[in-house]
């Protein structure tokens, strides 16, 4: 069992069922998929284990007899093939017959269904079980305590291509957080590194430009920053403090807060940073004067935005905006698991004026885009490596899990600075990919991400074996 | 090196504050709770910080007095300061953007996180990087006045502020210790320029370009901080005083005012008072006023100097000297040298070269040696004596 909390919806369960017919359990995996599980139909014995040891499942359910065997003679085949005995079992006794459950009581399974299966009944045992062994998978091993992590982070590849008189801007296969954190490692080794704080994205034909503000950058690299080409991203940021802006260039924003007085003294902040904005308490009047003049605005700021009826009226009234008119949103919230997008970028509650400043200035950008300004295309640039503080929580079939101080979209795709891992996994795939991540409940920036090293085709219990056996070869020789 | 962290929480009573003591559980070094402003100060004075966490749903003074006196006497970095706050209060948001303080947290949670900051980042970084060691050491080196100590910090500190603006702006105040002005005015453009939006780089450069008399720069600045915040004592106070440079006596005194109202009790008040009394011509009555007055800074040692040297070219060395020793006891420690050699000039053009003498030798002592202008004074007061000439 890990020995921290592990995100409850960052692992995808893959569930085996082995039945007699196929039809019992088309319902069951129906409603098991709504609840982040993945289920796959065997309909014998022969079948379910080639599948067992193919994928490593969280959990089987099987039927107490099957055409070409019993639940027992799986049980007494798995714990003979360790980890798989790792796996829990929940027998189904279809007829509760005498012969049934003196059979399935002769082994120390995990759960017993009586009867047919009941969509509720199995989600609530499967859930008992899965807070037994951490939510996580069964095959996790903690490498939480373990002295290597100091060593561990995540890399991504990328090409710093280029700088506005803001922004410093680098293409790559990811998107990067608001608040993200890291390090951004040129490979030309006379280039210094440079550390970041915050970020946006633009995004053109699966390719990511990620924007960094560059008063956010710490390090002796800046000097490098400074001198890549010039870009032009349109005028999406303030003037200097000592520059006027014309009107033209002054941005107009639409300020929504409950709090009249807090939103009044805060739109005379964004005043003085050029930025025009038109406070309103009424969502009403915020849908109003988008559908009047949505093409003039820049960007719409929401104190929290619940679902009461208001609220939700509003979210409806949206969808009637013509396409491609509606300006980007900035939502202040407290929830930590909300995600930026393109669309929408959240702020998470509370934050300093400098935060809410570069969040306007990264809607802008995506205002800019959305009007069709200057994009950066065919920029050649300085190559470039994202490295991202991490700490490996632990290791299971298809990767681990990883925890940042800021979301990792899934879907990014990285490599890990540390070579004991590095060397085994890099057998299974050049690079491994993010699959959830979450923040954990009551922490703020710590979020987990779960990674596949391996996905598809290639042995599970290989690489967790590899991985299992290299990490202790490393324990023991430290 | 032993590192603590003061937790402050000027809303509470002492029983309150002793529990962040526990909170902060990963943190391995001294943990220090205050609840006032008086016992916040005397910590960050006393004890060698590596953070500051506040914690506030509404800005007051006395936490604007906190966050200042950590980053002139601690460490200037505004990511050692965190905030915890339970709402998004302007006030709070607004005061803190003054420091440029960003790490905000909600009551929930925020021990794990500050937690994993200090560790994890704060504590290696000033282990490792020689410019944040560096950084924690302006604050004691202006304290002391050690000019050879300033010399030194600012020297290493050059490579730093071409990309780092917090040692911009810490070479800056270097360098307006040593009295080169143009050279700070400099820094701290390049720390504006690599921070746009960060207000203690623009107040900085504002307070030299007004002892350079180049006010037509830091008015636009300072109105359009002005326009974002106006409860901010501090560039009240520096409005004020470029006004009072213009001539436009009538603005600097609605500043005044304003600053007054802001903070009644603050020593920079009456620094800010005796300067216009000064450009109002009211000397006797801002000398009164100067006796009441103690650090002070720049700009009314600048002016002090100046009124100064008018009195001691007119020939009136004695009402010159009243000016400097005044202006002496009341100056920053890094100020009162070149106080001590005005009042040298000032009994050399009196033709009284021992007691001219006596006040070069005080610089040298204040400055931690001779300096090229000492040297040259120091020469022709000798050569006057040499020629004959008594006191």
């Amino acid at each position: 069992m890990s020995k921290v909390p592990i995100h409850p919806s960052i692992t995808k369960h893959l569930l085996v069922a082995i039945t007699q017919k196929r039809e019992r359990f088309l319902t069951l995996k129906a409603h098991l998929e709504k609840y982040n599980f993945s289920v796959a139909i065997c309909t014998d014995m022969y079948e379910g284990l080639a599948t067992i040891r193919q994928d490593m499942p969280h959990f089987i359910i099987t039927e107490s007899f099957l055409s070409d065997g019993s639940a027992t003679s799986l049980f007494d085949t798995l714990e003979k093939e360790p980890p798989l005995n790792r796996i829990p079992i929940i027998v189904q006794v279809l007829k509760k017959t005498r012969q049934e459950l003196e059979e399935v009581s002769k082994r120390k399974f995990s759960a017993f269904l009586l009867g047919a299966c009941e969509p509720g009944v199995v989600v609530n045992k499967l859930a008992e079980l899965l807070k037994s062994f951490g939510n996580a998978s069964p095959f996790f091993s903690s490498t939480y305590t373990l002295p290597f992590n100091k060593a561990f982070h995540v890399r991504v590849q990328s090409v710093a291509v280029g700088q506005t008189s803001e922004l410093f801007v680098c293409k790559s296969a990811v998107e990067i957080d608001l608040n993200a954190k890291m390090i951004i490692n040129p490979k030309d080794p006379d280039k210094k590194p440079i550390l970041i704080k915050s970020a946006s994205n633009m995004t053109k034909e699966d390719q990511h430009y990620n924007l960094f503000p560059k008063r956010t950058i710490q390090g002796p690299g800046r000097i490098w920053v400074e001198s890549l080409s010039e870009m032009n991203l349109g005028s999406a940021y303030p003037p200097a403090p000592n520059q006027v802006q014309s009107q033209e260039q002054q941005k107009q924003v639409i300020y929504y807060d409950k709090d009249r007085s807090r939103g009044e003294q805060i739109c005379e902040f964004l005043g003085a940073h050029d930025i025009v904005s038109t406070y309103t308490d009424n969502l009403k009047r915020v849908y109003s004067i988008l559908a009047q003049r949505a093409e003039d605005i820049d960007c719409v700021y929401l104190h929290e935005l619940g679902n009461t009826a208001n609220d939700i009226e509003f979210k409806n009234d949206l969808k009637k905006l013509k396409d491609g008119t509606r300006p980007p949103f900035l939502i202040a919230t407290a929830s930590m698991s909300a995600r930026s997008s393109a669309a929408f970028t959240f702020i998470r509650t509370p934050f300093g004026l400098n935060k809410m400043l570069q969040a306007f200035e990264m809607c802008f950008v995506n205002s800019l885009r959305s009007k069709n300004a200057a994009e950066p295309i065919n920029l050649v640039g300085e190559s470039a490596e994202y490295n991202i503080v991490a700490k490996l929580i632990g290791i299971d079939e298809i990767g681990g899990v990883l925890q940042t101080s800021f979301a990792l979209r899934p879907g990014t795709s990285f490599t890990v600075g540390f070579e004991v891992l590095q060397e085994v996994w890099s057998k299974y795939s050049e690079t491994f990919t993010i699959t959830g991540c979450m923040p954990l409940p009551k922490q703020e920036n710590v979020w987990q991400s779960r990674f596949e090293v391996i996905s598809g085709t290639g042995s599970r219990l290989k690489l967790w074996q590899a991985s299992s056996s290299q990490l202790e070869a490393y324990t023991k020789s430290l | 090196m032993n590192r603590a962290c003061l937790c402050v929480n000027l809303d509470s009573n002492e029983e309150h504050i002793s529990d962040f003591k526990v909170e902060l559980t990963s943190f391995e070094g001294e943990i220090f709770a205050a609840h006032t402003k008086e016992r916040s100060l005397a910590y960050i004075e006393d004890k060698n910080l590596i953070a500051l966490i506040i914690f506030t749903n509404q800005w007051t003074q006395e936490i604007d007095s906190v966050l200042h006196s950590f980053q002139q006497a601690a460490n200037p970095n505004p990511e050692h300061i965190f905030v915890v706050s339970l709402e998004n209060d302007p006030s709070v948001m607004k005061g803190c953007f003054e420091y440029g303080v960003e790490q905000f947290f909600g009551a929930e949670g925020w021990q794990e996180s500050v937690s994993n900051i200090i560790t994890s980042e704060l504590l290696p970084t000033i282990e490792q990087d020689s410019v944040q060691l560096k950084l924690q050491q302006v604050g004691q080196a202006l304290k002391t006045a050690d000019q050879k100590e300033i010399g030194e910090l600012s020297k290493e500190l050059e490579e730093a502020s071409k990309y780092d603006y917090v040692a911009a702006i810490a070479r800056g105040k270097l360098l307006e210790a040593t009295g080169s002005y143009e050279d700070a005015e400099e820094s701290f453009k390049s720390g504006e320029k690599l921070n746009r939006t960060y207000v203690p780089a623009i107040q900085s450069l504002c307070e030299t370009l007004i002892v350079l008399g180049k006010t037509e720069e830091a008015i636009p600045r300072l109105e359009k901080l002005e326009k974002m915040n106006k409860n901010s004592f501090q560039r009240k106070v520096l409005l004020s005083q470029a006004h009072t440079k213009t001539g436009d006596l009538e603005k600097a005194k609605t500043y005044l005012s304003e600053a007054g109202l802001i903070a009644p009790d603050d020593p920079k008040l009456k620094e800010a008072e005796v300067a216009y009394l000064i450009s109002n011509n009211q000397i006797g009555e801002a000398m009164k006023k100067l006796d009441e007055t103690e650090n002070i800074g720049h700009y009314l040692a600048s002016k002090l100097n100046e009124i100064g040297v008018r009195f001691s070219q007119n020939n009136q060395s004695e009402k010159a000297l009243v000016i400097y020793q005044k202006a002496h006891r009341a100056v920053r420690k890094e100020l009162k040298h070149k106080i001590s050699l005005n009042a040298g000039i000032a009994c050399y053009r009196a033709k009284k070269y021992s007691e001219s003498m006596k006040f070069l030798q005080r610089s040298k002592a204040e400055y931690g040696s001779a300096y090229p202008k000492l040297i040259r004074v120091a020469n022709s007061v000798k050569k006057a004596m040499a020629e004959g000439g008594k006191s």
